[in-house]
């Protein structure tokens, strides 16, 4: 499904995925200060927040999933 | 209020919702009422991106003493395609290299439409431009000099040796960045500009929005200038072009400004079993991103396998005999059914960018799939579609109006990607000819806007003015029901990639996307909404596509000819007579309007030389006497 989630165990609030990822798929929690993947449908699996992400906290899978196409939306 | 169905595809967070489905009773209450705050910025100098072309202008306007703000939608340094450019060209003369060999090779892979003043000018400030970027900071890791490095397709010794100074993947654009904040360019970010603000005839500033909150962004500048890259549709492949929606574009256009005819399309296609591993990143996606960031921190600590030394960074080598270098899908070829390759394409056709039009024509001849060879085991089908949405590197953008990169409308400028010089003509050939173009036209624009500038005094907005630009950037989040931005956007894809629309045009074909399209425009996009500030930006930058969209396929319907990154199976050959000429884009009387610019006499090729000698590159169905 392509993002999935950042590991809350690992990120370290160093907002380099929320900054990078120009797709606007990641939030910064207010509580936690951690990432927080918000909107994983509009993500395009680029992998640059894997890339750069210090703490290997992003799981994803390679696989991009397309939304189902329909007659109105 | 609430239709069936709600609730019951909550689970499925990857579909597009039926929008009862999003809306909790507190977004619904909260919707339409609470306001947006209110940001107010002024400036001499708007710098619109945050890429190579809008870091050389805002660099050198603040050079020029200009106070400068530069807004981007992400991160600066790290939007757009910049991160993925690799390499400039150096043209030195000091080293015996003459203008005229380059250009007349480039001028005729770019089938004879390349702008002269454009081409000649950026090879003639790429030395400065590289010692430029040096004193910025930025390394340059290889020099490759060799004939056949650029353009791809000359025979080995046939062609001018072309440098290329090459530099990590990512790391370019940060240095710039880095440079631009230690002499006072002020950065603003995550701040999309949806439209530009004009005042008697004049551009005084622009409107943005956050995609985070309900926010929004007013900015004042005596000058504007739009580098906001190339536009794309949120095609399969190449990720890094998703940001890049034409906004730009788009605004300048909505302000009546003129734009660059869009018929020269960008043919890069991706492998169908991993569409983001295109051929400008590695084909390993996890590679190419460390590459990215271990161009500025060195590969990350404890990434293992994930990470890893930034070998994808470097360009490879261009090999002696001219080939085409990179990764699968660069140079691809047929395969039959025991894996031996068929006989290779006429010459000329490993063009780069002439390559990927020959894949439409074998698979328009029912001869697909396309398989790139990348190992002896493992056999790539190559699909089209990845680039979906850009044209040729500099032939998409706004149209110069003079040589210091004006728009036709006062107050606005435009730079890099986002300037339509026809700096490589009708086909891409020059490898680091992009990152060239877009380095000096943000120099010229940034150094013309700043002088500009500083002879006005400061702007003062008009209220009713701002008050009514803001209410078109706001209305999507005003409408409580409509067409969900996600759903349009998707719809736009299919409509404008199937080959026979996009690669192999017809006229019949055209007018039906159009009819499609204008469709989408009267009624769709304007009923778009947006349920939060994520969803405004989608709005947007929806509403930009799909006049893209428009923009592109009247461009096509215009040029009835054939020539270079543009094929017509109605009218396959070039026809020199009528069409050394560049295709305009004029709002009249709020209709698109198509107009032809022919091309200066002394530009001319020489029409003595045969058909089929001038163009190495054979159409299928073409006239060649």
């Amino acid at each position: 499904m392509a993002i999935e989630r950042v590991n809350p165990d690992k990120c370290v609030g160093c907002k380099q995925c929320y900054q990078i990822c120009y797709a606007d798929v990641f939030r910064m929690d207010g509580e936690t200060g951690k990432s927080a993947v918000t909107y994983p449908q509009d993500c395009a699996v680029c992998c640059w927040c894997i890339g750069i992400c210090p703490a290997v906290a992003i799981e994803f899978t390679p696989v991009k999933t397309f939304p189902i196409f329909t007659s109105w939306g | 209020m609430k239709t069936a169905g709600e609730g019951v595809l909550a689970a499925g967070l990857y579909f597009n919702l039926p929008h009862g489905a999003w809306l909790t009773a507190s977004a619904e209450e909260s919707q339409g009422l609470a306001p947006f705050n209110e940001n107010k910025l002024q400036c001499d100098v708007l710098v619109v991106g945050g890429g190579l072309a809008a870091m050389f202008a805002a660099i050198k306007a603040k050079e020029q003493g200009a106070d400068v703000i530069l807004v981007d939608k992400g991160y600066a340094g790290r939007s757009g395609q910049s991160p993925f450019a690799s390499g400039t060209i150096v043209f030195d003369p000091a080293k015996g290299q003459k203008l005229e060999e380059w250009t007349s090779t480039l001028f005729r892979f770019g089938e004879y439409i390349t702008n002269h003043y454009w081409s000649e000018t950026c090879l003639k400030n790429s030395l400065a431009i590289h010692q430029d970027m040096v004193s910025y900071g930025v390394t340059f890791t290889a020099r490759q000099a060799g004939p056949g490095g650029a353009p791809t397709g000359a025979a080995s010794g046939s062609g001018p040796s072309f440098e290329e100074a090459t530099y990590g993947k990512g790391y370019m654009p940060y240095q710039l960045r880095q440079h631009a904040e230690k002499i006072g360019v002020k950065f603003v970010e995550r701040v999309m500009i949806v439209e530009l603000i004009k005042q008697n005839g004049r551009v005084v500033g622009a409107v943005g929005i956050s995609p985070e909150k309900f926010e929004l962004y007013t900015f004042a500048a005596q000058a504007t200038i739009l580098c906001t890259g190339a536009c794309s549709y949120k095609p399969v492949g190449y990720p890094p072009i998703h940001q890049l929606t034409g906004d730009g574009e788009a605004a300048a256009y909505r302000a009546g400004a003129e734009i660059l005819g869009k018929e020269f399309i960008d043919t890069h296609p991706t492998i169908r079993d991993s569409p983001n591993g295109t051929p400008n990143m590695s084909s390993d996606l996890k590679q190419g991103a460390a590459a990215l960031a271990g161009a500025q921190n060195g590969p990350p600590s404890g990434q293992g396998a994930q990470g890893g030394p930034p070998t994808a960074g470097i360009q490879q080598s261009a090999s002696k005999t001219g080939a085409p270098s990179g990764s699968p899908g660069m140079g691809t070829y047929k395969v039959d059914g025991e894996g031996n390759r068929l006989p290779a394409r006429a010459v000329g056709a490993s063009n780069y960018g002439m390559t990927y039009l020959q894949e439409a024509f074998i698979e328009h001849a029912g001869q697909g799939p396309i398989y790139g060879v990348e190992s002896a085991t493992r056999k790539n089908e190559i699909v089209g579609g990845a680039c979906l949405g850009m044209s040729i590197r500099k032939a998409d953008g706004v149209w110069p109006a003079d040589n210091e990169c004006r728009a036709s409308v006062a107050g606005l400028f435009a730079a890099g990607d986002s300037l339509g010089t026809m700096q490589n003509g009708a086909v891409y050939s020059l490898n680091g000819g992009s990152t060239l173009g877009c380095a000096v036209t943000g120099a010229i624009a940034g150094t013309a806007a700043a002088k500009e500038a500083q002879k006005l005094g400061k702007v003062t907005l008009d209220d009713k003015e701002v008050a009514r630009t803001k209410q078109f950037v706001t209305t999507p989040r005003d409408r409580k029901s409509g067409f969900s931005p996600r759903w349009v956007a998707q719809l736009l894809q299919y409509t404008m990639t199937p080959y026979f629309v996009y690669f192999i045009k017809k006229a019949d074909r055209l007018q039906a996307a159009i009819t499609q399209i204008e469709f989408m425009q009267e009624h769709l996009v304007p009923m778009m909404f947006a349920r939060d500030p994520h969803e405004l930006r989608l709005a947007h930058e929806t509403r930009n596509m799909v006049l893209s969209a428009e923009f592109r396929l009247r461009s096509a319907l215009f040029r009835t000819e054939s020539r270079g990154n543009h094929y017509r199976e109605d009218f396959p050959s070039r026809d020199d007579k009528n069409w050394l000429a560049w295709s305009k884009i004029k709002p009249v009387d709020g209709k698109m309007t198509m107009v032809k610019v022919p091309m200066p006499k002394e530009w001319l090729p020489d029409a003595s030389i045969p058909y089929e000698k001038r163009y190495l590159v054979r159409f299928p169905g073409e006239k060649t006497s």
